[in-house]
This record gives structure tokens, sequence and C-alpha cells, in this order.
């Protein structure tokens, strides 16, 4: 398995609140593969969004990435930095997370870039469409010249930015060359005349066009991964099926690769070749569409699927899953599969933290591997190179039904964890055991 | 559910405009007021026990729909009768009496909830204003009444009695969704307006509120007018659904019918447009409607949906595919809302001395045809493209009405006397329906 443009092994990041630690994502680990549209589908809380800050570098302070490795396969960088650093190479792949902060930045653009949900997050109101996204491509070009250097004044734009925006023109920041690319750049992404909508500010689009020159501005650093979180959420449905059917364009045309994070199934499903499902910041399932979709082994994957009303063919009745979003602070998460205080079929053996297993592709057994003491083995330890599971599949589940079946002998009474019956302390356990916490930036 | 039931609702031709413009600034600029069209004559029953979907995309007018019914914003036309009395000429203890009958559940738990009041008295509020319990009867205080009344509403939509001392922020999402729907049952209603009232939850929880509506259907008799833009969930919760567009019922009908047998191309659009989550969606394609929706201030007259319907129908004597005829379409609308600017294209063309006209021409057929013209067609949009090039936008505009004009933008069509009714010239019309050709004569001039 060579054909990964990135591999994630065992992200952590931790928020630091004045309520205490929120662990908002936690050992996460996925490939994402040359072309393909990863998927990551979760509620809210379930970290998918931070996941994806966490992925390009961008998590913000009171957060924190507190553990993990990004692998990103870039033949040249792995060839700059063999000598220099050795621990941040591996093959044709670099931990991002090692390099320099510099070498990071630089990144955003050519390696990665982002859309977002709300796109005023990353356009700014006071310039013209067509010059913020010349000046991404102006970016880019620099940064090819004189690399790692330069940074982008839309990326995380603030009010220090608009103050300097307003008072430096930008006009003289940017080539004709790059004002022409941008125009092009809007073509491709479908706005009619685009020539004379660059020189339109961004109140005057709608909201799908918003969408579509956010894109456009994604893709002036000819991007290999495009991050695109919850990207059509905000947008009704026929203008949601336009963005969709770009995106796929665009990443069939561009051979880019993208990871697709949304709250809805459907978009999973019309988009992505596999797939993760978050819950309380973890991957809980992942594997093929088909995996998820059809042979789901996590009790909340199939309630997820059980909770959406069917447009073709409804149900009476929803089958929903009961209780609610969990909570995130570390000192509330308990020492446990996060989802027993929901899973209808919670056992005594989930009452300890569940290591992520490769679904058998029969009937699922009992016995193998079934030593639910060990720490999370999937993740690799510190080594990019590391295969995914040991048997080849990649359907994989935090979860002991994907290795032994349901057994009501073994299943917690109910009520088990209401507050007020005599259930568990739900307070951390200090013997928990959790990765040693890194600091990222060291 | 009572299919045959008699209305409890009627709705007719209700109209809601809002003047926009008004402000001081917008005097100060010297820009004139206008109106915005929310919702343009609409007429509809909800039958008793029922739960009639309302559904469309942001902007349709739905929420406007179900609010100006209950005369939470005052009505600019029409009629709205509840239990055979009018709505809108209700004043006094007649109108009290009507609030009490009709509740409305909003969207956003978050926002709905008064912050500084307990859940206890929350669901207290609506007895307390209406005065009631008149009397208790049996020797509690009208407080205590009031504090039971919201312990039991409060066991009644899930949650746990205990929790009547609590504040809103205490509770989730999905919780609060929960009070709100408690509050509207408060009063004992018996018409209900929910407004997206899960579009906020996630849909684990959205499952959970879901099926507790029906519950409560079910247990009270309760009809409900149900507004969403989800597809799926108005599909799961719907007895009839209309679909509404710029301010309009495009089609109205049972659900099962109106999903399995769409007949507005909107309709059809929308259906379209749903992910589906199955294994099946991986991978289609969907024929996306181009365009945005068309602003409410300013309407397209006839049909609004024909500046994006992929059906718009050409005159009987053209002879032309429906892609091409709907570019050409496109092109008129261009032209005609002035968003097609020739010197834009001089720009791109990068000939701004405006010499080289087939190059002007060139490059508007690229940008706008992918399907070729011919014949007549081809010999009317060249003319019309010469126009443009001599900066003549309203002969363009001419040259190309003359050839091309539809029914679909002359005339308004309208919904039919039927169970399944849908507003579109592909379904029969009645033959003079004066009301449009007024209108879209009107707005000619
Ligand atoms: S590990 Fe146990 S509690 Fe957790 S999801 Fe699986 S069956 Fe349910
Ligand atoms: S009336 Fe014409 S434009 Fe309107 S929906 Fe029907 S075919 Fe389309």
């Amino acid at each position: 398995m060579t054909d990964e443009i990135l591999r994630v092994r065992g992200l952590s990041t931790r928020f630091f609140t004045e309520e205490g630690q929120v662990n908002a994502v936690e050992d996460v680990s996925f490939d994402v593969r040359n072309g393909e549209i990863y998927g990551i589908v979760g509620e809210s809380g379930s970290g998918k969004s931070v996941t994806a800050l966490s992925l390009i570098d961008l998590v913000d302070s009171p957060g924190r990435i507190t553990a993990g490795e990004v692998w990103y396969r870039n033949a040249d960088l792995a060839g700059e930095f063999r000598e220099t650093r050795p621990e941040a190479v591996d093959g044709e792949f670099v931990d991002v997370r090692r390099l320099p902060e510099g070498v990071r930045r630089s990144l955003r653009g050519p390696a990665f870039s982002t859309v977002f949900q709300d796109p005023m997050s990353s356009l700014n109101p006071s310039l013209t469409v067509g010059e913020q996204i010349a000046e991404a491509v102006e970016v880019q070009r620099r940064a090819r010249a004189n690399p790692r250097r330069t940074r982008s004044r839309t990326q995380g734009y603030g009010l220090s930015n608009l103050i300097v925006d307003s008072v430096l023109p930008s006009r003289s920041y940017v080539s004709e060359e790059s004002s022409e690319r941008a125009v092009e750049l809007l073509e491709q992404v479908g706005i009619p005349d685009p020539a004379e909508r660059a020189e339109e500010y961004p109140h005057q689009f709608s909201g799908g066009m918003l969408q579509r020159a956010m894109i456009a501005q994604a893709l002036a650093g000819e991007p290999d991964v495009l991050v695109a979180d919850e990207p059509t959420t905000a947008l009704d449905v026929t203008i949601q099926a336009q963005i969709l059917t770009l995106l796929r364009d665009l990443q069939e045309r561009e051979g880019m690769s993208v990871v697709m994070i949304t709250h809805d199934l459907g978009v999973i499903a019309r988009m992505c070749d596999r797939v993760g499902v978050m819950y309380a910041g973890e991957i809980v399932e992942s594997g093929t569409l088909a995996d998820v979709f059809e042979n789901p082994v996590h009790p909340y994957t199939r309630g997820l699927l059980g909770s959406i009303p069917d447009l073709e063919d409804p149900a009476p009745r929803l089958q929903p899953i009961e209780g609610n979003v969990p909570s995130l602070l570390d000192s509330e998460m308990g020492d446990r599969c996060y989802f027993a205080d929901r899973c209808p079929m919670a056992m005594e053996d989930c009452l300890t933290r569940i290591p992520e297993f490769a679904v058998s592709a029969g009937e699922p057994q009992g016995g193998v591997g079934s030593d639910l003491d060990g720490v999370d083995d999937a993740a690799g330890g510190g080594n990019g190179g590391a295969e995914r599971g040991d048997d080849g599949t990649e359907h994989r589940a935090r979860c002991v039904l994907a290795e032994r079946e349901y057994d009501p002998e073994r299943a917690l009474p109910d009520g088990y964890f209401d507050p007020e019956s005599a259930g568990p302390p739900r307070s951390a356990d200090p013997e928990r055991r959790r990765e040693p916490e890194v600091n990222a930036d060291d | 559910m009572t299919d045959a039931g008699d209305p409890l609702v009627r709705v007719r031709d209700l109209r809601k405009y809002y003047v926009e413009g008004d402000s001081l600034l917008d005097r100060l600029l010297g820009r004139g007021s206008r109106s915005v069209k929310a919702v343009d004559g609409v007429s509809f029953d909800v039958r008793r026990g029922e739960t009639l979907g309302v559904v469309g995309e942001s902007g349709c007018g739905k929420s406007t729909t179900g609010e100006t019914l209950l005369r939470l914003r005052e009505a600019t036309s029409g009629r709205v009768e509840f239990d055979g009395e009018s709505v809108l000429d209700m004043d006094g203890d007649e109108l009290t009496r009507f609030r009490r009958r009709a509740q409305i559940v909003f969207q956003d738990p978050f926002s709905s909830l008064d912050p500084r009041m307990t859940i206890g008295e929350i669901l207290a509020e609506p007895l307390r204003i209406h005065g009631l319990p008149e009397d208790t009867g049996d020797g509690r205080s009208k407080s205590e009444y009031r504090r039971d009344r919201a312990k039991e509403l409060l066991e009644r939509v899930g949650l746990s009695a205990n929790q009547v001392d609590r504040y809103p922020h205490e509770f989730s999402g999905g919780q609060r969704q929960r009070i709100g729907i408690a509050r509207a049952l408060a009063l004992e209603p018996e018409f209900i307006v929910l407004d997206e009232p899960v579009s906020a939850l996630d849909v684990s929880v959205q499952a959970q509120v879901l099926n507790l509506l029906d519950d409560l259907q079910e247990e009270y008799g309760l009809t409900y007018l149900f507004i969403a833009h989800d597809l799926s969930v108005v599909r799961h919760i719907c007895d009839r659904v209309a679909v509404m567009y710029l301010g309009e019922i495009v089609e109205l009908g049972p659900t099962d019918d109106l999903f399995d047998d769409p007949r507005h191309p909107y309709t059809r659009a929308l259906l379209e447009s749903v992910p589906r989550a199955k294994l099946s969606e991986q991978g289609r394609r969907v024929e996306a409607l181009s365009g945005d929706v068309p602003s409410p201030r300013d309407p397209p007259s006839g049909c609004r949906f024909r500046t994006r319907c992929p059906l718009v129908i050409p005159p009987d004597d053209v002879d032309i595919d429906q892609r091409t005829y709907r570019e050409v379409m496109d092109l008129r609308d261009r032209v005609e809302s002035g968003d097609l600017n020739p010197d834009a294209v001089w720009d791109a063309v990068g000939d701004p001395g405006r010499a080289d006209k087939p190059a002007f021409k060139r490059h508007l057929r690229e940008e706008l045809f992918d399907t070729d013209l011919d014949g007549e067609n081809e010999d009317v949009v060249e003319k019309a493209l010469d126009a443009l090039a001599e900066g003549d936008g309203d002969r363009a505009a001419e040259t190309l009405r003359e050839r091309f004009e539809s029914v679909c933008e002359t005339t308004r069509p309208v919904l039919q006397e039927r169970d399944h009714p849908a507003a579109c010239h592909l379904y029969d019309q009645p033959v003079e329906p004066d009301a449009g050709r007024d209108e879209a004569e009107a707005r000619a001039d």
C-alpha cells in the first residue's frame, strides 16, 4: 500500500478551557489515498471539525495538538530533511508536525488547502473577490520562487489584518498574471462572467457563488489535499448539489485528494470512497462506503443509519439513538467505551477503553485478539510506514462487536449509567491508559 | 389519520409583503422603497388530525406563511379560517381563544427559551398569561397547579419531572426542543405550527424528537403544519406536502404521490438533489439546477421557476432542442436583466476598440452555449449577438423575445382543483388564467 498521500497517526487535540480539559480529538488515525475523497462523518461534538483544523495545523489557543503524526507524501521534502531531521522522514513521507514551523506554513496552499462552511471566514469583506484570489495565487507563486516565507493575508483573517488591509492598497501586491489566473479560477469553479464578478465584493455574491469563490481561492495553490469542512451545510439542497458536483469535477480534473468532513451521511454516500465515523473525538468505525453503509459493526454507526428518514422508502418509525451527545470534558469521559452509555448492546467488556479492531469478514469470532487490556495497537508507534491492521482488512471498528458476538448474559443492566443509579463513578480514573501527551510544538 | 377530514385551517390567497428600503439610510441614499413578496398568494387546507408539510429552500416564504397564518405577523391580504372563523378578523377574546388553540414551535431551541427562567416557569407562563387555571378545584393553589402541570408536561415529552427547577442552559439542544414542545402543549392546543423543529438537531436526536411528535399527535389528536427544508424528514412525518418556491406553492399532494410522482419541475429538481444516505448514492451524478433563486424583490414574470427550469416550454412553432432552449433563455435573462455587460466581454476578448465583432460573438457563444443552434434559431441568435456587439441591448432583447417568448413567462401557472395539483404549464391549466395574464402584462409595460 503505497498510494497514500496522507497517513494520519494517533492524532490528539485537546482544549484547555476554564471548565477543564476537553478531549476534542482522541487518537485519530486514517489514510487518505491519492485522488480519493475520504469522508469523516459525525455529529456535533464528535471532533470532526477539530480533526480538520488539526490536519492543517490551524488549531488555535486554548486548543493544542497534543500527540500524533501527519505523514504527507512528498519525495522532495523527504529528501530535503532526510539528513537534518531523520525523525521527520519515512521513505517518501514527511511528518508535517515535525517539520520547522516555516516549512509547515508554506505547505498551506500547495499541499493542503481548505474550504469551510462559512465562506466569510476565509474571504475579506473589504477586498474584491478577484483581488483575494489573485493574492492567493501570488502567494503561491512567490512561495514557489522563494519557499516558506510568505503568507496570504486572507489566511486566518482577523482584525489586525483588516486594519492592515484598509491601510495598504492591495493591488500593488498582485501581478497582472495573478489577476488573470484569478479570473481563470473563477471560471473554473463555474462563476458566470468571471472577469466582471472578480471586481465585486463578497457581499455581492450569493451563498452558492461565495462557496465557489472560496473553492477557487483554495485551488490557487493547486493543493494535493483539499480539506472541505461542511462545505455545503449552509446551502440549500439545489445549491448543495451544484457545489458537490463542482467539487467532484475539480477533484477528478486536478487529481486532488479531498478530505470531506460533514454531518450528512447522504453527502458522504454521494461523494466518498472511504469513510471514518467519529464519535466523542474518536474514529469509531472506518472502511469503504460499502463496509460502513452495508455492514456497520459499531452500534453508533448502526444507530446513525437508523436515525435517518429514508427518502424513498419511509419506515413507519425511526430508530433513534437514545441519550445525548456526550461530554468531551476529560473529567467526565470515563475510562470505557465512550458510547457505552447510549449503546443498546453494552456489555461488561465495554467498561474498559476499546482499541480499534479489524472487522473480521465473516461471522464475528470470539477469542481472537480478545485481550482488551492492550493499548491501542493500531496506530503504530511513530512509524509513518506502519500498515493499518495486520490482516489487510480496512474495515475497522472501536467496538468489541468487531471481534465477538453480543452476549446478552454479559449485558449491562438497564439504567447502569443513569446518574441516579448505582452505576460506576464517571470521574476520571487516575490510572487511565492514555498515551503520554506530547507537546506538539517541541 | 383522517383522510377525508374536514379542514381545521383554511388558507386562501394569503399574501405577506414587506416594504424594504424604508430606512433612514435608504432615504439618504435616495433609494426607493419596494415591496418584497415573501408570501404571494398561497392557498391550502390543513385537515383535522393531519400533518401538512410545507417544504422549500430558504427565502421561499414557508416560515412567513406559518407565522402569518398564526397572526404573529400581519398579513398583507388573504383569508385564514380556523375552525370556520376568520382569523385575520379576530380581536379581543376571540383572538385570545385562538392563541390558546393554535401554537408554534420554533427551530432554534437556544434562542426561543428565556435563559433567566426555570423550566417550570417557562412551562407555567402560557397558563399564567391566559389566566389559567380559572379554578384548580382541588385546593391546590394556582401556582401549585401550574407547577404540577409543568412536571406532567416534562414527563410527557420524555424529560424528568425533577428537572423542573433547572435552567435552559443546563439542557442539550434536543432536550431544549422537547421543552419548546412541552410549552406549546401547555394550553392543550389543537393545532401546532412546527417551524423547522428538528433542523438544528443532530440526526440521532432529531429522530427522537420526530418520534415524540408522532406520539403526541396520536395521543392528543393534534393537527400539525410542519415547515421544513429537509425532504427526508418531510416524507417521514407528513400526510400531505406543499412545495413552495419564491413565495408560491408550486405543488401540493399526498406525501407518497408527491414523492413517488413529483410533477412540478422544481419538485423534481429538489428530490433529485437530495443526497441519500445509501450505498447506491455513491458517485450519483445529479442534474443540478443551475443558477440561484431570483430575488423576491423582483420575481420573474409568469412562472417564477422559469429562470431555472430545465423544462421551460418553447413556443409551439419553434423547433428546438430542450437544452438549447434553456441556453437561449439564459441568454435572454442576462440580456434583459442587464447582467450581461458588453464592456466586460470586450475586455475579455482584449479588444477595447470594439472592432472585432466576430471575436465578441465567439466569446459569448463559447460562454453561453454548449449545444448547437441551427436554422432560424441560429439566425435569430446571431442577429441578437450582432445587436449586442453594436451595443444595442434593447434590440437584442427584442429580437430574442420575438422568436423565443415562452408561455412560462407570459402566463402565471396556477394550481388545479384536484388532489395533487402542480402550478406548471406542462399540466393542463385553466383556459383563462386571468390573474396570471394580467399580472404578466402589467409587468411587461
Ligand atoms: S464497545 Fe460495547 S458499548 Fe461500545 S459500542 Fe461496542 S458494544 Fe457498544
Ligand atoms: S410553467 Fe414552465 S417554467 Fe414553470 S415549471 Fe412549468 S415548464 Fe417550467
